[in-house]
């Protein structure tokens, strides 16, 4: 992968005695949008704080896009559109004059830009009533469309589905993964809602209690040399035990449901599933069991979910 | 430039809310509602006393000024006592009588009043315009951007002194407008103050000037204090209470406390009334314009350096 746009290194957060964050390093890639999860009072929202220099960092360093935020803010937040949590915009002012306001800060923002903004996140209609008759989703969206109107190189979104119904979150997640993949924008999305990350994420970290507890892809189950559950379908399963236990007396196998439960990378099934027929074991069908992103937080995360 | 867009932020801002078009409201409905009153009750060149009565008026009045001056038990009573009957005995030496009919000038020497009116308005605004992004968490996507907090601050500060020159201009030019229309510039007098006994002859449109400038000068010092109170506490009730309190009672609290001792002269109200360094003379033996002006620069700085001490280094945890 290239360069990475945001990149955290041994980040700590302390108020008074609390240790809020702990030596939390991860990197975000341009093109990605990259999942940050967490149980509620984990820590996501003080460290968007501390990307988009709302607080100050403790110890460690973050870079956006060669400049750190501590010592060179002006280059740093200038890479940055950020919503940190709730969109709070104008409420008295219209959506146009919400983004006239933002764009003001901003050099080179005209007005064919602010029109642009809004036809994109589909408020062109509503461009002239004010903000406080806005639906929570016609306010994220507004406020993606603010911050976005400089161009930045990295969306950071707090939260940026809730309160949204299900459409919403939809059109959210693919304006957002076209964004990232048509402009090769990295974008930053923290949740507590995973099920909805799954479908949106390349990547993801986890923290719990202020430290990492892993970064990965959405897909590495997908990867060859790690064991997956397979869910076998047999017309005996007793015997498809045996056979398979006296060929391959290591492997984890149970049955569950009159089904054969088998933990082995892809490679082991391919194989399995050859001698097992050899056997004049008739197979009606193999499955992968997917993970999904939930199971992988609960695993992660030891089951504490707020 | 980057500073001159946010100011012109802030006065979108400002405009596009309710409450300023309220104050707006109140403001002109207090300079009509004064015009009336004064219509109403306008002397008349017939209702003027005759030169003997006039004069006899101020002989009387200067002896208990004389008495006044001879018991006085601080400097600004006696001083006061004395530049008075040397305006009274001005005005029997060269026939001007202390009364004149109604006239533009009168009008707008009462419409005076409405800066205390406008102090309140600038003071809620200049609490409000940190305090409320704020509260309502807007702040958030106002800070992180190129612009410094710096550059933020000085916008909204700005801002609310634009405003109050605004307001201050509306009542000015509005009382002048509608006085000159309703009570004409007949019988129109000259302003008489004095000092050290000596007396000082000034054109009154002048003068009006003066006093709009002198009254508006507690004015932007109570914004100053109510802005740096919003930005400590982020909170406009606490600025908006303390700082109207002291508006009002301020001067009045100088006052008496300078009865008693001549440090009151380091206070800011001792200084705020540079007025009287036209008129009456100080409120305290030895204060000058020059040391006024200083003093009154020293509680500027002051309340403007801890407003943006404190709005940069805070964390925003909202």
């Amino acid at each position: 992968m290239s360069e990475p746009i945001l990149s955290l290194r041994k980040v700590n957060k302390k108020i008074g005695k609390n240790h809020i964050i702990k030596d939390l390093s991860f990197d975000v890639y341009p093109g990605e949008v990259f999942g940050f999860l967490g149980p509620n009072g984990a820590g996501k929202t003080t460290t968007i704080r501390m990307i988009v220099g709302l607080t100050n960092i403790t110890s460690g360093e973050i870079i956006v896009n060669g400049n750190s935020i501590s010592k060179n803010y002006k280059k740093a937040i200038e890479n940055i559109g950020a919503i940190v949590e709730n969109p709070e915009l104008y409420p008295y002012l219209t959506a146009r004059k919400n983004l006239i306001h933002f764009g003001r800060m901003s050099n080179n923002v005209t007005k064919e830009d602010i029109q642009h903004r809004l036809e994109l996140v589909n408020l062109d209609h509503v461009k002239d009533e004010k903000v406080a008759r806005f639906s929570l989703g016609m306010k994220q969206r507004l406020g993606i469309a603010q911050a976005m109107l400089h161009n930045p190189k990295i969306l950071i979104l707090d939260e940026p589905t809730n309160g949204l119904d299900p459409a919403g979150i939809r059109q959210m997640r693919d304006y957002l993964r076209k964004v990232a993949k048509e402009e090769g924008i990295a974008i930053l999305v923290s949740s507590h809602v995973l099920s909805e990350m799954e479908l949106m994420c390349d990547r993801f970290a986890i923290i719990q209690k202020g430290e990492l507890v892993q970064v990965e892809d959405v897909s590495s189950e997908e990867q060859a040399d790690i064991a997956n559950r397979h869910i076998f379908e047999v017309n005996d399963v007793e015997k498809a035990k045996d056979i398979l236990l006296s060929e391959y007396p290591d492997i984890a196998i149970e049955i569950h449901d009159n089904l054969l439960q088998v933990d082995a990378t892809k490679e082991q099934i391919g194989s399995f599933i050859t001698y097992l027929t050899s056997k004049g074991i008739i197979l009606y069908q193999v499955i992968r069991e997917k993970q999904t992103l939930e199971e992988r937080f609960l695993q992660a995360t030891n089951g504490e979910v707020s | 430039m980057l500073l001159l867009k946010l100011i012109q932020n802030e006065w979108m801002k400002l405009f596009n809310r309710v409450s300023t078009y309220v104050m707006l409201g109140i403001l002109l409905l207090g300079i009509v509602l004064t015009a009336v009153v004064i219509f109403f009750n306008q002397t008349e060149s017939s209702d003027l006393p005759s030169e003997e009565d006039w004069k006899q008026e101020l002989t009387i009045s200067n002896e208990s000024y004389k008495q006044t001056e001879e018991e006085a038990f601080n400097y600004f009573t006696e001083s006061y006592a004395i530049n008075q009957q040397a305006i009274n005995n001005y005005r029997i030496e060269n026939n001007i009588s202390p009364h004149e009919e109604t006239n533009v000038w009168t009008y707008m020497d009462t419409n005076i009043l409405l800066i205390q009116l406008i102090g309140v308005f600038v003071i809620i605004v200049g609490s409000s315009i940190v305090a409320h992004e704020f509260n309502k968490g807007t702040i958030k996507l106002l800070l992180v951007r190129s612009a410094s907090r710096n550059q933020i601050l000085a916008s909204k500060f700005i801002t609310t002194l634009l405003f109050g020159i605004l307001l201050l201009a509306i009542t000015f030019v509005l009382s002048f407008i509608i006085g000159s229309i309703l009570f004409g510039f007949d019988g129109s007098s000259v302003h008489l103050s004095a000092i050290d006994g000596e007396v000082t002859e000034r054109s009154r449109i002048l003068f009006l000037g003066l006093s709009y400038l002198a009254s508006s000068v507690s004015v932007l010092m109570l914004t100053a204090m109510a802005f740096m109170i919003s930005t400590i506490f982020r909170s406009e009730t606490i600025a908006i209470a303390l700082s109207v309190m002291l508006l009002f009672i301020g001067s009045t609290a100088t006052g008496i406390l300078a009865l008693f001792t001549d440090w009151a002269k380091y206070s800011l109200f001792a200084n705020t009334n540079l007025e009287l360094y036209f008129t009456d003379g100080p409120l305290i033996e030895g204060m000058t314009l020059g040391f006024s002006v200083a003093v009154l620069i020293v509680y500027l700085i002051l309340f403007l350096f801890f407003s943006f001490l404190f709005f940069k280094k805070r964390d925003v945890s909202i």
